[in-house]
C-alpha cells in the first residue's frame, strides 16, 4: 500500500515514465562520459588520443545541434575548427594568453565566421552544405597563402609549444565535451528545442506560429559555431605545433558528421557513442592503414543512410519496441 | 451609426497589391478590405491567385507593390511571425504540422510564441482534438490535420483567420460542423478569409465575396448576386456563350 | 602577352572544364542530387588512364572513349540500386548529399588501397604532342589534347540531348523531377541512363584530368567535385548551355589569377560558389531556381 502510494506521484501522467528519468537520465548522460574519461586517463596511457575523442564528442554533438535540430548540415564546419586554432594560437603567441584564455577567444573566433556566414542560411540543404565547404576551403587557402605569412605564418602553422600543459588540455577538452552533451540536453528538453524541430519540420509554418525563424535557427548555429572555435582551440593547443592543412581539414568535418549520424542525430546519447566507438576504432584500424577506415566509415554511412537513417539509437529504440513476448507500451 | 460604421476603417485592408513570379503577375493590383467580425469568401478558378493572395498577405511572398494595413499598422513587407503576432493568422491548403511533434507539442510551440496565448487544451477541445493530443501530428488523418493547422492558428488569439479550403474531401457531416465552428469564430469576433469551392459551404459561412480571375478582383459583393453576375459566370462556365444554356 | 597567354589558355581549359562539369549537371538533372562522388569518379577516369597507358600503352585519347562504358553502367547501377530508397524518406536531399559522400568515401578508399596513396601521373610523352604555338606563345599540349577530347564529346552529347528522341525523353523527366520519381518503368530508365551518362562524361574528364591537374591522387576527389559545383551552380543547375558558358569563365578567370596572382588562383572556385550563392543562386542563365 505504501510502496504504491509512493510510487504513484512518481509516475508523469502525460508519459507514463518514472519522473525521475527526466532529470538523471540527462545528467547521466553528461556525468558518465565526463567519469569514463576522468577514469581512463589513470590507465590509458595516450592522454593525446583521448583528448581528440573528448573533441570529436563534442564536435559531434555541435553537428547534432545544427544538423539535428535544424536539418542544416554544415560540410564546413572545419572552418571554425581552423579559425578557432589560429585564433586561440595567435592569442596565445602575440597576446600572451594562458591556453584557456585563448580556448575562449577561438570560441569567439568560431562565432564571429559564423555570424558572417549568416545569409548562407537562405540556401536550401544541400546548397547551405555545400556552399559552407567552399567557406571552409576558402579559409583554407587564404590562412596557408604564402602571401600572408607575415600575418597568418602561411604555410608553416603555429608553435605553441611554450604554453603546453597536458592536464589542463585534457581537463579542457573533456570539459567541451560535458558543455556540448549539457548544451543538446537543455535545448532538447526546452521550449527552444521544440521551437527548433518545428523550423525544422516546417519553416514557414513555424513563422506562422510567431516564431523568428532566422533569429532561432541563427542561435543555434552560433552555439555549433562557438563548440568548433573552441575544439580547434584546444585541440591547437594539445598538439603543439600544427599546419593549416592540420585544423583545416574536412576530415573533421567528415568525422564529426559521420560520428553523429552513426550515434543517432537528434538524441543525447547518439553522437557521444557514436564518436566513442567510431574513433576507437579509427585508432586501431585507421591510424596505420587510414584507408581501411575510410572504407569502413564510407561504407557505414551508405548502410546508415539506406537501411538505418536513425544511426544507432535508431536500432536501439527499433530493438526495444521489438522485443519478443514484451508489448510495447501504450 | 451606419454612417459611423462605414468610414471606420477596416480590420485588413489590402490596396492594389501585386504579386510578380519573374514576368507573371500574380497579383495585379487586387484591392480588399475585412471588418471587424466580418467573413468573407474568396473565389476564382485554379490558378486566380487566391491561394497567392492568402500566401503575400501572410508574408511568405513579397508583395512588388501596393499595401497591406492591419488593425491601424502598415504590415507590408513584415515578416511572417510579425504578421502572426500582429493577429493574422491562416490553415494551409496542404496541412503542414510539424511532423515531429505531437498534436499538443504543435499547438503548444505556437502559444509559446504568441502575444495573447490562449488555453492550449481549450484550442485542442475547440478543435476536436484533445482525444488525439500525444498523437504523432504525423499519424493524423488529413481532415485532422487540417484542424491542427486550424488549432495552431486559433492558440494565438488571431482577429484575422485566412482559412485555405478546409472542406476539401470533408464528408457533408464533417462540412456542417466546420461551417458551424467557423460562424461561432466570427460570432466570437474573429474575422475570416475563406478560399473555398464549395458554394454550398460558403454560403453558410460568409457574409460577401470576392471573384478573382487573372490575379484581379472582378467582382465583390453577396455570394448570390456573384452567381448571377455575368463577368463571374463567363469565367467559371468558360467564354464560349453558346455552351449556356 | 601574358594577359593573351591567360585568356587563350583560359578558353582551351575552359573547354576542358566543360567536359569536366558536365556530368555533375548531367546528375543532377537526372535525379535532383549533388553527386559528392562526382570528383571521385573523374579521379577513377584519371586511374583508368594511367593503368591502360601503363600496362597496355593505350593512349588516354583512347581511354577516355574507352571508360565511357564502364561508367555509365557504374552510375546506372547506382540509380538502380541506391537512389530509390532515399525518396522515401522524410529529408531526400540532404540524406542524398550524405549518401553520395558515403559513396565518395569508398571510391576514395578502394583507389588508395589499389593505388595507393600518393599521387599518380603520366608523362607527357604520352601523349601525340608536346606544345603547341598560337600567336607567338607556347601552350602545353595537352590543353589542345584535352579541347580535342572534350568538343566532340560535348557536341555528341548536346545532340543527343537536343536532337533525339532519348534527349526528348530525358528534357520531359528533366522538367519535372517530382514526377520523375514516381513515373513508371520507362522514365526510370531513362533518368537511369542519364544519370549514367553523367558518370561517363566525369570519368571521360579524368583520362584528361591526370595531365591536366598534374597528377591525381585518391583525396583529390572532394576539391574537384566542389570545383564541377562552382561551374554548374555559376552556369545555372539543369542548364547544359550554362555550364559550358560558366566553365569557359572559370577558365579564364583561373588563367588570370595563376598569371597575376598564382598564390590565389586556387581560391577562385571556392570564392566563385560564395560569390554564386549569396549573389545569385540561380546562376548566370537561370530562372529562380528551388536553391535558396
Amino acid at each position: 500500500m505504501s510502496l504504491s502510494a509512493r510510487r504513484r506521484p512518481a509516475v508523469d501522467e502525460e508519459t507514463k515514465r518514472p519522473r525521475w528519468r527526466g532529470v538523471v537520465s540527462p545528467g547521466m548522460a553528461v556525468a558518465i562520459p565526463v567519469l569514463v574519461f576522468l577514469v581512463a586517463v589513470h590507465v590509458y596511457s595516450n592522454e593525446l588520443l583521448l583528448v581528440d575523442m573528448a573533441i570529436y564528442i563534442a564536435l559531434a554533438q555541435g553537428i547534432n545541434i545544427i544538423y539535428g535540430f535544424t536539418g542544416y548540415l554544415p560540410f564546413g564546419y572545419f572552418g571554425f575548427f581552423g579559425v578557432g586554432a589560429y585564433v586561440a594560437g595567435y592569442g596565445i603567441v602575440h597576446l600572451g594568453l594562458s591556453g584557456p584564455l585563448a580556448a575562449l577567444l577561438g570560441g569567439l573566433g568560431g562565432v564571429v565566421v559564423g555570424a558572417v556566414m549568416l545569409p548562407l542560411f537562405r540556401l536550401k540543404g544541400a546548397y547551405f552544405a555545400l556552399t559552407t565547404l567552399a567557406v571552409g576551403e576558402a579559409l583554407y587557402a587564404i590562412v596557408s597563402n604564402p602571401s600572408l605569412t607575415s600575418v597568418t605564418n602561411g604555410p608553416y602553422g603555429l608553435n605553441l609549444a611554450a604554453v603546453y600543459s597536458s592536464g589542463w588540455s585534457f581537463g579542457m577538452a573533456v570539459g567541451l565535451a560535458a558543455i556540448s552533451i549539457l548544451a543538446v540536453v537543455l535545448i532538447k528538453n526546452s521550449r527552444y528545442g521544440m521551437t527548433l524541430r518545428a523550423i525544422r519540420d516546417d519553416p514557414y509554418s513555424a513563422s506562422m506560429a510567431g516564431i523568428n525563424v532566422a533569429r532561432d535557427r541563427f542561435y543555434a548555429w552560433l552555439i555549433a559555431a562557438a563548440i568548433a572555435g573552441v575544439g580547434g582551440a584546444i585541440y591547437g593547443w594539445a598538439i603543439s605545433v600544427f599546419y593549416p592543412q592540420d585544423v583545416f581539414d574536412v576530415t573533421v568535418s567528415v568525422f564529426a558528421i559521420v560520428f553523429a549520424l552513426f550515434g543517432g542525430i537528434g538524441t543525447i546519447w547518439g553522437p557521444t557513442l557514436g564518436a566513442a566507438v567510431l574513433y576507437a576504432v579509427y585508432n586501431v584500424v585507421g591510424v596505420s592503414n587510414p584507408q581501411y577506415f575510410q572504407l569502413i566509415y564510407g561504407l557505414v554511412i551508405v548502410l546508415l543512410v539506406l537501411f538505418a537513417p536513425r544511426g544507432l539509437a535508431g536500432i536501439a529504440r527499433y530493438l526495444h519496441e521489438h522485443r519478443p513476448f514484451v508489448r510495447s507500451s501504450t | 451609426m451606419t454612417v459611423n460604421s462605414q468610414i471606420r476603417t477596416p480590420l485588413l485592408q489590402i490596396a492594389d497589391l501585386v504579386t510578380r513570379f519573374g514576368k507573371f503577375r500574380a497579383l495585379d493590383g487586387v484591392s480588399v478590405e475585412v471588418g471587424e467580425s466580418q467573413a468573407i469568401g474568396l473565389v476564382g478558378p485554379n490558378g486566380s491567385g487566391k491561394t497567392t493572395l492568402v500566401n503575400t498577405v501572410c508574408g511568405l511572398y513579397p508583395s512588388a507593390s501596393g499595401s497591406i494595413h492591419f488593425a491601424g499598422t502598415n504590415l507590408t513587407g513584415k515578416r511572417a511571425d510579425i504578421i502572426a503576432k500582429a493577429g493574422i493568422n491562416r490553415t494551409f491548403q496542404i496541412s503542414k504540422p510539424f511532423a515531429s511533434l505531437t498534436v499538443r507539442e504543435n499547438v503548444e510551440v505556437a502559444a509559446h510564441h504568441a502575444r495573447h496565448p490562449r488555453d492550449v487544451d481549450e484550442v485542442l477541445e475547440q478543435t476536436d482534438l484533445a482525444s488525439h493530443s500525444r498523437a504523432s501530428a504525423s499519424n493524423l488523418t488529413a481532415a485532422q490535420q487540417k484542424r491542427l493547422d486550424l488549432a495552431r492558428a486559433l492558440v494565438m488569439s488571431p482577429r484575422l483567420l485566412f482559412i485555405d479550403e478546409l472542406a476539401a474531401g470533408l464528408t457533408p457531416n464533417e462540412l456542417q460542423d466546420v461551417a458551424a465552428m467557423l460562424r461561432n469564430l466570427v460570432n466570437d469576433g474573429v474575422s475570416l478569409v475563406v478560399v473555398e469551392h464549395l458554394m454550398g459551404f460558403l454560403e453558410q459561412v460568409v457574409d460577401g465575396v470576392y471573384v478573382l480571375t487573372a490575379g484581379q478582383v472582378i467582382f465583390r459583393g453577396p455570394l448570390r448576386d456573384a452567381l448571377a453576375d455575368d463577368r463571374v459566370q463567363e469565367v467559371f462556365l468558360g467564354r464560349n456563350d453558346s455552351a449556356r444554356s | 602577352m601574358l594577359f593573351e597567354f591567360a585568356v587563350i589558355g583560359g578558353i582551351l581549359l575552359g573547354i576542358y572544364y566543360a567536359l569536366f562539369a558536365m556530368g555533375l549537371n548531367v546528375v543532377f538533372g537526372a535525379q535532383r542530387i549533388i553527386n559528392l562522388a562526382h570528383g571521385d569518379i573523374v579521379v577513377l577516369g584519371g586511374y583508368a588512364a594511367w593503368e591502360l597507358y601503363e600496362t597496355a600503352h593505350v593512349s588516354p585519347i583512347i581511354a577516355a572513349v574507352v571508360v565511357l562504358p564502364f561508367a555509365i553502367a557504374l552510375g546506372f547501377l547506382v540509380h538502380r540500386y541506391l537512389t530509390p530508397r532515399l525518396t522515401r524518406s522524410s529529408d531526400p536531399e540532404t540524406l542524398s548529399l550524405i549518401l553520395f559522400f558515403g559513396l565518395s568515401q569508398v571510391i576514395e578508399a578502394a583507389a588508395s588501397l589499389i593505388f595507393g596513396p600518393n599521387e599518380h601521373s603520366l608523362p607527357t610523352s604520352a601523349l601525340p604532342v608536346s606544345s603547341l604555338h598560337l600567336f607567338g606563345e607556347s601552350y602545353p599540349g595537352i590543353w589542345w589534347v584535352a579541347v580535342l577530347v572534350s568538343i566532340p564529346m560535348l557536341a555528341v552529347f548536346l545532340w543527343l540531348l537536343y536532337r533525339t528522341p532519348f534527349g526528348l525523353r530525358v528534357r520531359a523527366v528533366m522538367s519535372s523531377a517530382s514526377e520523375a520519381a514516381t513515373a513508371g518503368i520507362e522514365s526510370r530508365l531513362v533518368s537511369g541512363l542519364f544519370f549514367g551518362i553523367g558518370f561517363g562524361l566525369a570519368a571521360a574528364a579524368g583520362t584528361m584530368g591526370i595531365f591536366i591537374f598534374g597528377g591525381i591522387a585518391p583525396t583529390d576527389g572532394v576539391a574537384l567535385t566542389i570545383t564541377a559545383f562552382a561551374i554548374i551552380v555559376f552556369g545555372s543547375l539543369g542548364n547544359p548551355v550554362g555550364t559550358v558558358i560558366a566553365a569557359l569563365i572559370f577558365g579564364v578567370v583561373t588563367q588570370l589569377a595563376q598569371v597575376y596572382a598564382p598564390s590565389w588562383s586556387n581560391l577562385v572556385p571556392y570564392a566563385l560558389v560564395i560569390l554564386t550563392m549569396l549573389l545569385r543562386p540561380q546562376g548566370l542563365l537561370g530562372r529562380r531556381q528551388r536553391v535558396a
